[in-house]
């Protein structure tokens, strides 16, 4: 897993999110152990108090758990719940910057949906 | 625990120096050997005191080095001033070894000298038992000369250490005052007792000959006991007015 | 367990290089302590390590009286800016002494430290490059176990592999061994995610102590065109701006009507660094 880190929100939330994202990408499946604290913060040097809070959002969202004396592990369905809260959040994340930019350039909704549709097309 | 590490290392690192002495002096004695025996006249006789001298000298210079660098190291390692002061004085008895090793190699090279030439099968004599009139067997007459011996390396390396703890406690304006003055005294002292003719009969300034009072208790006979009483009031008068200095130094860049 | 600082200040003739400067430092934390060059934090680590003592207050070692203690000090270790080993000691000389007047000194993990940063402990400090001496008292400081362990610019001379080591090492160390780690310096950037407590540090007067999670959520940035910015700012309590051209940035304390963001703004988190820059007055001199 490759963290980087863009300085635009706390620190603990990107770990939280470059977590997710690398669960998501199947590069921690369900049921396997994740790094653990100590090895995270090692690798990023980053205090293990920060990548735990940020660790803890994850077990909050019942994405990650504690196993006893083992370490954290990815729940059984946690790609799912991923998607979903990514979908929720699709709008948010994705569409609504785009349209804000694109108002900024002046695009009208059609252009934007040849955009999308031509963009596409663009690609093959 | 901070204590005795601080005097282990201070025992260490002199120790080390007297044992890298006494091996480095094995030269220049076999060249006196040499040259006793070419020239059928002793280079070390029961008089000489050039060994005497350079660790005299050494044990003024064991003083100098045993302030700044070592009462840095210990800050470094969380002594307190006075542990650090406290491990110098039970560092003393360095000296005792200083002297023991002058003393076991001096009279073994005045024991080989005399053998080697004809002059062989002489009593056993000693300079400081000849200089304080001491009287005595063998055993006796050598505990007697380390004893002298430890006492003036003591007072010189107390000396010493008062020196330095005076001088790196000053900023460099003041420590060239200080040297301008002592020189100018002692300089002033020379030409005043000359001028005054004060000279004593020995033909010294009054003011050597004061010391040399004090130290042995005499000008031409030396009292053992007064040179031990003022060896260990000198001893005591440096290690104390360097305690007071060493209570809130700190280090100077 | 702590070490308290209680109304600490000192006064070198008529300047006062720590001004009655108060503050807890708990056991088990890694700490930044940040200030600009000369804000009195050598002054400071010099007073908790004995090694300068105070005009007036006291410092306590775990309720214990600082100075002059030998007791309280085997819990200190301060790696300093200024060499205090003598020249001709090498690394190897220089853990086995440590060793000896800290008794938690572990002299392996000394050597395996050394060898990480390719240092040739044999070497006497005096001929090593500033760089390598800054490593050989880091390698002293962490083998040393010391319960409270305070580094005085711990990354002086050393180029940016070296110093994401260092940091490594620290992080690790803490992971492995829990203590008090307390990094001073005044290159925040680098060290900002390490911490976890800071103490802020301006002529000689402590201006902020906190986590630095707190200290971040105390306020946020926001950026956009200036007088969209201006405008925003109004009623908010803003500690400091920044300008690119119209592009404008300002840093506003406390989170009053956040919800109101006009289009054309955009929001952000304070980060250590410029939060830093404002508390401490302004840019100049700062890196």
């Amino acid at each position: 897993m490759n963290f980087r880190f863009t300085g635009d929100k706390p620190i603990y939330i990107e770990i939280a999110e470059q977590l997710e994202d690398a669960i998501f990408t199947d590069i921690y499946p369900e049921e396997t152990q994740i790094p653990s604290t100590t090895e995270l913060s090692v690798s990023l040097s980053i205090n293990p108090a920060t990548v735990l809070k940020g660790m803890n959002i994850l077990v909050d969202g019942g994405i990650i758990y504690k196993k006893r004396g083992l370490g954290m592990y990815v729940c059984t369905g946690a790609v799912e719940k991923i998607r979903q809260k990514r979908q929720q959040g699709f709008y948010e994340s994705y569409v609504a910057p785009l349209l804000s930019e694109a108002k900024k350039l002046g695009l009208d909704e059609n252009e934007i949906i040849s955009l999308i549709k031509g963009g596409n097309a663009d690609e093959h | 625990m901070k204590l005795k590490a601080a005097v282990l290392y201070r025992y260490e690192k002199y120790l080390k120096v007297i044992g890298l002495f006494a091996g480095l002096l094995i030269i220049p004695i076999i060249g006196a050997l040499v040259a006793t025996k070419k020239n059928n006249y002793p280079i070390f006789d029961r008089y000489s005191l050039y060994l005497a001298g350079i660790c005299a000298v050494m044990s003024f210079v064991f003083g100098i080095t045993s302030y700044k660098p070592i009462f840095k190291f210990f800050l470094q390692n969380g002594v307190s001033r006075q542990s650090t002061h406290a491990s110098f004085i039970l560092n003393l008895p360095v000296c005792v070894v200083l002297a023991a090793v002058e003393c076991l190699i001096h009279n073994t090279v005045v024991l080989i000298s005399n053998q080697m030439l004809s002059s062989a099968n002489k009593p056993f004599t000693d300079a400081f038992a000849d200089i304080f009139n001491y009287q005595g067997g063998v055993l006796k007459i050598l505990v007697m000369h380390i004893i002298i011996e430890s006492l003036a390396f003591m007072m010189l390396m107390s000396l010493g250490y008062l020196l330095s703890a005076v001088f790196s406690g000053m900023k460099h304006f003041y420590k060239v005052l200080v040297i301008a003055v002592l020189a100018v005294i002692i300089i002033l002292s020379f030409i005043l007792s000359a001028v005054t003719d004060s000279y004593i009969s020995l033909g010294m300034p009054a003011w050597i000959a004061f010391i040399l009072y004090f130290i042995f208790g005499g000008l031409g006979n030396f009292y053992l006991n007064h040179f031990i009483s003022s060896m260990i009031i000198l001893i005591i008068l440096f290690t104390s007015i360097s305690h007071l200095l060493i209570r809130k130094a700190i280090v100077r860049k | 367990m702590s070490i308290e600082i209680k109304n600490v200040t000192k006064k070198f003739g008529k300047t006062v290089a720590v001004d009655a400067i108060t503050a807890k430092i708990d056991e088990e934390k890694i700490y930044g302590i940040l200030g600009r060059n000369g804000a009195g934090k050598s002054t400071l680590l010099n007073i908790i390590s004995n090694r300068i003592i105070a005009t007036d207050g006291e410092v306590l070692v775990d309720g214990e009286e600082a100075v002059e203690n030998n007791s309280a000090q085997e819990k200190v270790f301060l790696m300093s800016e200024v060499d205090m080993y003598p020249q001709s000691m090498n690394t190897a000389e220089i853990l086995k002494w440590t060793s000896k007047f800290y008794p938690d000194t572990d002299i392996e993990k000394g050597k395996e430290i050394a060898k990480r940063f390719t240092l040739d402990i044999k070497k006497g400090i005096g001929q090593l490059s500033t760089g390598y001496r800054t490593i050989a008292k880091f390698v002293a400081a962490i083998a040393s176990n010391a319960k409270y362990t305070f580094l005085d610019e711990p990354v002086l001379g050393l180029d940016a592999n070296h110093r994401e080591l260092l940091y490594k090492i620290i992080v690790e160390e803490y992971a492995e061994n829990p203590r008090m780690i307390a990094v001073a310096t005044h290159i925040i950037e680098e060290v900002a995610g390490l911490l976890e407590e800071v103490i802020i540090i301006e002529k000689g007067k402590v201006i902020e102590t906190d986590s630095v999670e707190n200290l971040l959520s105390r306020g946020y940035g926001v950026t956009g065109k200036a007088e969209l910015v201006d405008g925003f700012c109004a009623n908010k309590n803003v500690i400091g701006t920044e300008s690119i051209g119209s592009l404008k940035i300002a840093y506003i304390l406390g989170h009053d009507n956040i919800s109101e963001i006009p289009d054309g703004l955009e929001i952000s988190p304070l980060n250590l660094q410029k939060l830093f820059i404002v508390l401490t007055g302004g840019e100049e001199e700062v890196k």
